[in-house]
């Protein structure tokens, strides 16, 4: 089953290939760093820049057609932002790099195709 | 053809700041895009723009660098007349009214409708400087018809009293 949409990148780029790669790799390069700052802002137990990062991760998500990363990047927020819960970040942080990784693999393909 | 809306963008997420331009500037706008609230600030002393789309948070990228909301006031104190739009990944009803009361004609949720939302806000600041332009035109006009009343008053007194007009 497919791990990302672009549905709406389709439709906010009217079909343009080159736009629709432009921002598949603008995520392609975002996304590895902002899990790496995410990760290291909860050893540090900096949750208010962890809070900042996955703020900013959120909508980026969303347009690559993440769902189903919507709700773990959005409940990193909450936490971090709330400092409610911070016991289960290592957890959800883990599980969002891992499914993350996976989708940025098949955008990459995707990507390559237009 | 009139010149097209001057529509600025400061958002200092890359990908964020490229979607609103690529989608302003496919709406015939003129759009600037900003990384820093900074950067804006120091173009006002020489640009004018009509409409501002302001990020909230502007401090992701760099620590140090003011949020959206000193951005907004200090804006607001260059220029009045230019209308600004919040653009936010906040879903607060606290932060909507917050900005709006230093000034902000409205407030958009980044997210897959934030660009339909934004047209339409765009399009509702554009009725409001219509409805704006046309009272100021009827108001010129009541003025200029009271003064011609006046005038024709005076005449026709003028014309009793000199015997030119026989009532």
């Amino acid at each position: 089953m497919a791990l990302t949409d672009l549905t709406f990148l389709t439709g906010f780029t009217k079909g343009d290939n080159a736009k629709m790669k432009k921002y598949i790799n603008m995520f392609l390069d975002i996304a590895p760093k902002s899990v790496a700052e995410m990760e290291q802002y909860n050893i540090e137990k900096d949750f208010d820049r962890l809070k900042v990062v996955a703020h900013s991760l959120k909508p980026q998500v969303s347009y690559m057609g993440i769902k189903h990363l919507e709700t773990t990047i959005k409940e990193i927020e909450l936490f971090s932002g709330s400092k409610t819960n911070t016991e289960s970040l290592p957890e959800r942080i883990s599980y969002f790099k891992t499914e993350c990784a996976k989708a940025c693999e098949e955008l990459s393909a995707a990507a390559a195709k237009l | 053809m009139a010149n097209p809306l001057k529509v600025y963008v400061v958002e200092d997420d890359t990908m964020q700041g490229e979607m609103v331009k690529d989608h302003l500037s496919g709406k015939g706008y003129s759009v600037k895009l900003y990384n820093t609230g900074e950067a804006f600030l120091k173009e006002l002393e020489t640009e004018n723009p009509d409409i501002l789309v302001l990020d909230y948070n502007l401090n992701a990228v760099d620590k140090t660098a003011m949020e959206g909301i000193d951005i907004l006031k200090r804006a607001k104190d260059k220029n009045a007349d230019m209308e600004v739009v919040m653009y936010s990944g906040q879903d607060s009803i606290d932060v909507a009214v917050d900005t709006m009361r230093y000034g902000a004609f409205d407030y958009v949720v980044k997210g897959e409708v934030a660009f339909t939302r934004l047209d339409f806000i765009i399009g509702k600041i554009r009725k409001q400087w219509e409805l704006q332009a046309n009272e100021q035109r009827y108001r010129k006009l009541s003025t200029w018809l009271i003064a011609l009343i006046g005038a024709l008053i005076g005449a026709i007194i003028v014309g009793i009293i000199t015997g030119s007009i026989v009532v």
